[in-house]
């Protein structure tokens, strides 16, 4: 996974870079399967709702 | 409450307290007090990240929402899911390389000390306000219904959270919020146990949702659309998933929560955790109010929740009208639970004719009872004229007190304290640590050593404090203000989002541009509110949208941006 050292304390401070990372990266499964987990609780909620609603 | 209740609450809440303050006491440097030294776990920022978001409001509030109004309050949280792996994807590895102590620090690496300025103080406006009804929610419930004095729960709150928050700083925060979120979730799925167990022996859990259902609290997704809708699916799904990107991405109340990990992995964890959970556990304690909307069905609710306003009705010399439109409540409370009976019993049957003519009875009855506790809450304050109406507040603790058994009550009472510690610590860390970083440090003493900045530090977080407490306590005689307080920082989030989508995705946007396009975006959100009624989730969206627009065609007519030095901010 895409990770990073920690940040330190003081003044050496890496300089900025305005831009975004690359979004996804090695990261696109892990965030795919959290929609997805998300899409399905979505749906089994409107499941729910169509089912017992009057 | 009970002896046991009372230790109980006292074992819990203190422990939490004590073991904040002497386990992480004693951070000496700015690095170790703003971020804890960068030691944490994702499960620790999970729950910190959490505890954050859910203060006790949440936990007094929201099964009231689902006795009341059903589910569909779960529909504000749809967007926060995609929100987390924006967060994560995008807004945290930024924030882990610039290395920085603030969300608004960063604004003046990327455009210049009067954005970063403006984005702070938008932060301070309405967290600072906020912090005190974080306080002053839970202390007016807890005074009324248990009695207890609003002055000393007020001070008692805010004096325990400052206390560890001052020793052990972020660290602490997220520690104890850690402890605290356990004793929340442990709490909540007891007293959803005991809610269930309470139904009547002949109404099983399948019977409780068909019931609910039948009464239209069953109602989690609705994919109409309307602007004027608070929560409905398209709202939630992105006027949601712009508040949420506000929040967790640019409010130093969370991001001071997520910067302080062990690395960004560690992090966006923590991020996603959030993102996995949020749902359902909103989703569970609407359930919670739910299934306490059906055991009121057979054990008869009162017509007013707010017992104190109702006996002062009942004292006065409205007091005749009162017991007239009681005698009408009870007249329809019973017929709703017979009309339930007879759902139930043909259900059980398989007998579907009956059971749509009981469903119709069910609604008839709830139609009535729905336009007599109008009528009521017209009487009351009528009656009372300082009365507040919404008492749908006062549900959740009410039954709790009447039904929870020894001992739980008093954890109940500790997942309130708790719920209301966690969210006002964070508050105050991140208000300190913001007027540290981006006022103290950046503007007014420069040259100050590490050690007087982290004196400093722990100075305005108790100060901030001494403000949350004091607004706490006079927030009584303001009830108009608090829903000002209120709507004002749902106002701010869709133009401090827009600034930092402005710095993250277009890079030839200088600051100049993206100050006044915030004024203007703000002032478009600003008379949104004021001449529409245009559901506030929306504000998000037009606030950011606003922006961004605004931002991309001043920089046309302006120079371009400058190129910022990477040494020039604090």
């Amino acid at each position: 996974m895409n990770d990073a050292p920690a940040p330190r304390a003081g003044e050496d401070r890496s300089p900025p870079d305005d831009g975004p990372p690359p979004f996804l990266g090695r990261w696109r499964n892990v965030y795919l399967a959290l929609i997805i987990a998300q899409a399905v609780v979505i749906g089994f909620l409107a499941l729910l709702t169509a089912a017992l609603s009057p | 409450m009970t002896p046991l209740d009372w230790t109980v609450l006292f074992v819990t809440t203190a422990f939490i307290v004590v073991w904040g303050i002497f386990r992480y006491r004693g951070a000496h440097t700015m690095e170790g007090y703003l971020r804890g030294g960068n030691s944490l776990r994702w499960p620790t920022i999970g729950l910190s990240v959490m505890a954050t978001q859910a203060s006790a409001v949440t936990f007094l509030s929201v099964p009231g929402q689902g006795y009341e109004d059903g589910m569909r309050f779960v529909q504000f949280y749809f967007g926060l899911p995609l929100a987390m792996v924006v967060v994560a994807g995008v807004f945290v590895p930024i924030y882990y390389r610039m290395r920085v102590y603030t969300a608004y620090e960063y604004l003046e690496r990327r455009f210049d000390l009067k954005t970063r300025l403006l984005g702070a103080s938008l932060f301070l406006v309405s967290r600072g306000l906020a912090a005190g009804i974080t306080i002053y929610a839970p202390a007016i419930l807890l005074s009324s219904i248990l009695g207890w004095p609003l002055y000393w729960t007020n001070i008692g709150i805010g004096a325990a959270v400052v206390l560890y928050t001052v020793a052990g700083g972020s660290k602490a925060v997220s520690q104890t919020q850690k402890q605290q979120m356990v004793v929340v979730l442990a709490g909540l799925v007891a007293t959803g146990f005991v809610a269930c167990g309470k139904l009547p022996d002949d109404v099983g859990v399948g019977d409780a949702f068909s019931l609910a259902g039948a009464l239209g609290r069953v109602n989690a997704v609705d994919a109409s659309f309307a602007l004027s809708d608070r929560y409905n699916l398209w709202s939630g799904l992105t006027g949601g998933f712009f508040l949420a990107l506000a929040y967790f991405g640019t409010d130093q109340s969370q991001v001071g929560r997520y910067i302080n990990g062990r690395s960004v992995t560690e992090s966006r964890l923590g991020l996603l955790f959030n993102g996995m959970f949020k749902i359902p556990m909103q989703a569970g304690i609407l359930f919670l109010g739910v299934m306490v909307f059906v055991f009121h069905i057979f054990v008869a609710p009162p017509v007013f929740w707010n017992q104190p306003t109702l006996e002062a009705a009942r004292a006065s010399a409205d007091g005749p009208k009162i017991a007239l439109i009681e005698a009408r409540w009870d007249e329809a409370v019973a017929a709703r639970a017979d009309a339930a009976r007879a759902f139930v019993d043909a259900r059980d049957a398989q007998d579907a004719a009956a059971e749509a003519a009981a469903r119709d009875r069910l609604a008839t009855a709830q139609g009535i009872m729905d336009a007599t506790r109008e009528e009521a809450k017209a009487a009351i304050v009528a009656a009372v004229p300082k009365a507040e109406t919404k008492d749908s507040d006062y549900i959740f603790l009410s039954f709790a007190l009447q039904n929870l058994p020894a001992g739980l009550l008093g954890l109940l009472v500790a997942v309130i304290l708790s719920a209301a510690m966690s969210s006002i610590a964070s508050e105050l860390s991140a208000l300190g640590s913001t007027t540290t970083v981006d006022y103290y440090r950046r503007v007014i003493r420069p040259d100050a050593p590490d050690s007087r900045t982290l004196l400093a530090s722990k100075l305005f977080t108790v100060g901030w404090g001494v403000i949350a407490v004091a607004f706490a306590t006079f927030a009584s005689l303001l009830d108009n203000l608090i829903q000002a307080v209120n709507i004002l920082g749902s106002l701010f989030y869709g133009t401090v989002l827009g600034i930092f989508l402005v710095a993250f995705f277009f890079k030839r946007v200088g600051g100049t541009a993206v100050f006044w396009a915030a004024v203007a975006g703000e002032a478009l959100v600003v008379a949104c509110f004021a001449f529409t009624d245009i559901g506030y989730l929306w504000f998000n969206v037009i606030g950011c949208g606003a922006v961004i627009v605004a931002a991309l065609m001043l920089q046309t007519v302006l120079p371009s941006a400058p190129v910022r030095a990477p040494d020039t901010a604090a």
